[in-house]
Order: C-alpha cells, then sequence, then structure tokens
C-alpha cells in the first residue's frame, strides 16, 4: 500500500519534471545557503568562546617591538620567535597587586622535513602555570617530567611518543582542540629546556645565538588581584625590570574580536534573511505553475471518488519529498564545502574558528531539512486548497472550453 | 547520447580540476625542500590526466557496458584523488599550512564528486537496460 502510494507520488514527481527540476534546484540553494550560513556562524562563535577561555591572563608582557607577533599568537595560535631575559618574571612576581605570574617560551622545531615533522615548541613552568592547564584534556595533575610532554590536538604520536631532534619523548597528555596553530605545538616543562637546545644544535638545527644562550623567555602572562588598577601594576613592572617589554591586553583583544564577529554575523545573517526571502518568493512562483497546472486532474481524481483531503494530501506529498530531496542535497553539498574549508575560512576572516563535530553536523542538517520541508508547505499551501477546492465539474467544464 | 556526452564533460572538467587543484587553484606549500605535499601535487596531476583522458574515451563509446566500466575506473579514480593526500602520499602535518588549509579541503570537494558522479551514472547506465546509445 505504502509503496504504491510512493510510486503513484514519484511518477507524479516524474511527470513534471522540469518543474520538478526548479523545486529541487530551489530547495538546494535555500539549505546550501541556511546550512553554510550557520554551520559558518555557529564555528565562529565556537572559536570565539574558545578564544575567551584561552586568554588566561589580565595582562601579558611581550619583548619590545613583537606585540603584533603576541597578538597573532592570541588570535591565531601561531607563535613567533621573540625573546627577553629570562628573569623578568622574577623580578615583576612580588610586586603588589599581582595575584599570578607564569611564563612561556617558544621555540620553533626546525628539523631537516620541515612539514612532516615541524610542530612548534612551547616550554612552561607546570608549578605556576594557569595559561596551559584549562586546555589539557585528560586529567594529568602530575606535575611534567623532563622528558614528558604535552602536546596539541593535531599532534599525530606513534605509541605514545613523540620524535624531536633524533629523541623520544613520552606523551603524557592530549590537550582539547582549539581550531588554532595552538593544536599543532608541543608543550615542555621549563626544565627540559636546555637539553631540547642542546639536543636541536646537535641535529644541527639552525638556532639564534639568543636560542642557544637558552636563558630567555618569550611572554610572561600576568593576573591581578581585583581593585588593582592595570597601569599602576604595569609602572611598576617597567621601574623593575626596565623598559624591555610592551604589554599585551588580552581582554581588549577579546573585545575587538567580538565586534568583528557581530558585524560578520551580521552580514551573514543579512544574506541568509535576503536570499530566503527571494528565494521563498520563488518557490510560491513553481508551486503555483505546478499546482494550478493540475485543476484538472485533481478534478477527474475527485470524480472517480477521492476525497478533497486525500488530494490534498496527494499535492502536498508530492512537494514535500521533492524539498526534502532538494534539501538534503543543499546540505549535503554545504557540508562538502564549508567543513573541510573550515580552517581557510578561519585564516582568511582572521578569526578564531573551531568547525562542528559529526553529530553537530548531522543534527544541524536534519533541522535544516525540517525547516526547508516547513517553508515548501508554507509555499504551496495556498494553492492546495484552493485546487482541491474548486468544484470538479467547474474544472472539466473550464478544460472543455 | 545526451547522456554520454554531459558525463564525459563532467569527467573531462573533474580531471582537468584535479590537475589544476594542487598547481594553481589552490596550490601546495612552496619550498625548495620537497614535501609530502610536493608529491602529492605530482601524483595527483596523473591521476587528474587520467580521469580526463578516460572522459574523453568515454564520450567514444556508444556500448552502455564500456562506459560502465569506465564509470567504474573513475569511482576507484575518485578514491585514489582522495587517498593520495590522506594515506598515500599525505600532506604537511601543520594545520595552518597552505596545502592543508586549501589544497585538501578543494581536493575532497573534488574526490567526493568524482565518486557521485561515476557512481551515479554507473547505476543509470546498469538500471537502463543494455540498449546502446
Amino acid at each position: 500500500m505504502i509503496k504504491s502510494k510512493i510510486r503513484s507520488i514519484l511518477s507524479g514527481v516524474k511527470s513534471r519534471i522540469f518543474y520538478s527540476t526548479c523545486l529541487v534546484i530551489t530547495t538546494a540553494v535555500l539549505s546550501f545557503m541556511l546550512f553554510s550560513g550557520s554551520i559558518i556562524k555557529s564555528s565562529l562563535n565556537k572559536g570565539m568562546d574558545n578564544m575567551d577561555r584561552r586568554l588566561g591572563s589580565d595582562i601579558m608582557l611581550v619583548p619590545k617591538g613583537s606585540r603584533e607577533e603576541a597578538e597573532n599568537l592570541l588570535l591565531e595560535g601561531q607563535r613567533g620567535t621573540f625573546y627577553f631575559d629570562g628573569s623578568v618574571d622574577d623580578k615583576v612576581k612580588d610586586i603588589e597587586g599581582i595575584s599570578e605570574v607564569t611564563s612561556q617560551c617558544f621555540l620553533k622545531s626546525l628539523s631537516a622535513d620541515c612539514c612532516s615533522s615541524e610542530v612548534e615548541l612551547v616550554f612552561y613552568d607546570p608549578d605556576t602555570d594557569f595559561v596551559v592547564g584549562p586546555w589539557i584534556e585528560t586529567n594529568y595533575k602530575n606535575s611534567l617530567k623532563k622528558d614528558d610532554v604535552i602536546v596539541g590536538s593535531d599532534i599525530v604520536t606513534e605509541n605514545g611518543t613523540i620524535k624531536l631532534f633524533g629523541k623520544d619523548y613520552e606523551v603524557v597528555s592530549q590537550m582539547a582542540k582549539t581550531g588554532t596553530a595552538l593544536d599543532s605545538s608541543v608543550y615542555f616543562s621549563s626544565e627540559s629546556m636546555a637539553s631540547v637546545i642542546a639536543d636541536a644544535e646537535e641535529k644541527n638545527s639552525f638556532l639564534t645565538e639568543e636560542q642557544k644562550d637558552g636563558d630567555i623567555l618569550s611572554s610572561v602572562f600576568i593576573n591581578l588581584n581585583a581593585g588593582y588598577n592595570e597601569d599602576d601594576v604595569i609602572r611598576e613592572c617597567h621601574e623593575k625590570a626596565g623598559d624591555v617589554f610592551d604589554v599585551v591586553y588580552p581582554k581588549q583583544l577579546n573585545e575587538s574580536l567580538s565586534d568583528n564577529l557581530l558585524r560578520i554575523t551580521d552580514i551573514v545573517g543579512a544574506v541568509i534573511l535576503i536570499g530566503g526571502v527571494l528565494l521563498f518568493g520563488i518557490l510560491v512562483l513553481i508551486n503555483s505553475v505546478i499546482i494550478e497546472s493540475r485543476k484538472q486532474e485533481v478534478a477527474l481524481l475527485r470524480v472517480l471518488g477521492n476525497s478533497k483531503g486525500k488530494m490534498a494530501a496527494m499535492l502536498i506529498s508530492e512537494t514535500g519529498i521533492v524539498s526534502l530531496f532538494g534539501s538534503l542535497v543543499g546540505c549535503l553539498l554545504g557540508a562538502l564545502i564549508v567543513i573541510p574549508f573550515g580552517r581557510y575560512i578561519g585564516m582568511s576572516l582572521s578569526m578564531p574558528y573551531l568547525g562542528p563535530d559529526f553529530i553537530g553536523s548531522t543534527l544541524q542538517i536534519i533541522f535544516i531539512m525540517a525547516i526547508v520541508f516547513l517553508v515548501a508547505l508554507v509555499s504551496s499551501i495556498v494553492f492546495v486548497f484552493h485546487v482541491t477546492g474548486i468544484e470538479p465539474y467547474l474544472a472539466l467544464k473550464k478544460e472543455a472550453e | 547520447m545526451k547522456n554520454r556526452f554531459i558525463v564525459a564533460a563532467l569527467f573531462l572538467l573533474a580531471g582537468l580540476l584535479v590537475i589544476l587543484i594542487p598547481t594553481v587553484l589552490f596550490p601546495v606549500c612552496e619550498s625548495e625542500m620537497k614535501m609530502a605535499c610536493y608529491y602529492t601535487k605530482q601524483a595527483e596531476i596523473g591521476v587528474g590526466a587520467v580521469i580526463l583522458l578516460l572522459g574523453i574515451v568515454s564520450a567514444l563509446f556508444s556500448e552502455k557496458r564500456t562506459r560502465a566500466g569506465i564509470s567504474i575506473a573513475q569511482f576507484f579514480n575518485g578514491a585514489l584523488v582522495l587517498a593520495l593526500p590522506f594515506k598515500l602520499t599525505g600532506l604537511c602535518k601543520m594545520s595552518d599550512m597552505a596545502c592543508k588549509a586549501k589544497t585538501q579541503p578543494a581536493l575532497i570537494v573534488i574526490g567526493v564528486l568524482i565518486l557521485v558522479i561515476a557512481g551515479v551514472n554507473f547505476g543509470y547506465l546498469a538500471s537502463t537496460g543494455s540498449k546502446d546509445d
């Protein structure tokens, strides 16, 4: 019974192949637009939320002249090789108003086959850290030992180890995904720095004199006690450590990014709205042509004993099946393009971008298909009631005339 | 007749894109060193050329069985387009490298489209009987 009904609906669709194709294309474009727009929007929002968590300090001291590089580090996770004296954190830690201080040093892995093994190395102090910790996915409570590392989510490990400068290191934990270059970083304890640099020198990796020296830092992260003024603390830092650093304000950076995000999502929303209204108009037009052209067929079927309700159900089923198919095609095409290109979209917009997972994408496809199905039904319902409401006698008489 | 030339044109275009994606449209990383993505580019040029030539060949044959066979071959070529960056030759490991951020997604799109075109065409040819056109 159901099989024969589906067969009769499909033969109805086939007999109006041109209009059915137009309906498929329109619903596919609408779904593509809705799916792509919503995925880009939610991925940008997710990236932004992640960044909120990543900007784990009130102020950040970086070597003089490297503010821009440091801001890139916060936004896209791309680390530079900028350094100042290794004692800066010690000099500022006792300043009144500072509650927490931790430091990091960055080093790029410069091994011969750049791409297959280049990673960014980060040396941090696990005892004072409050920046890396929140990103560790698995429960790793122990202090990081000398030959242990924590790796970013994109790093592929072999049997729980990673080889750097010819030496194997045990991977004790993996970070959660951030959607930035942080995902390809390897985190060492600061006490490993001297031996890693020695290994790098032994393997003839290019190292600057500063890097060879070893007593260097790339950034100092500072959290302030409530009620203390940032400017006062920074002035004090300058007095104690000298004029060797620039200051980055992660939270201000975050606010300006939030404004950008708002502008981007507004544009995406406007495009979806305008395109959606336009496509709804096209859907109404197509449905009016398809359904109005079937007046006589419906009248004839009604003369043969079919009820109004049955006829309405038949017309709605045909529109529904065609629009569902079109919607599925549009969503899959959207997924095929937007999901793999996610990283590129984020890089082009200079925004943190964290793409959806499989379950999230599937739910989004189902949601969009349901919306497009409803839109297609709404766009056809007036014509369905009009055609099924005409007296069969009048419709057939019109055909005879 | 229509199916024969439309599908041949689609394969030809797809083959051309497989060649152009890693070389011109979304080029792999530029480096004096030959990295993994360099070899993937070379291999994709070869696979793209085969897809393109099979597209031309499929336009020359009216026998449905032959064209169905070519579709099967193109299906596996599509799988090869995908397997090269993911498994066989690979790409750079850092996610912000050009080959990873641009070339790989573009190859995923064209590879999946080749699989779909070849699969649908094979299904169509198999379901429309053995009458040639």
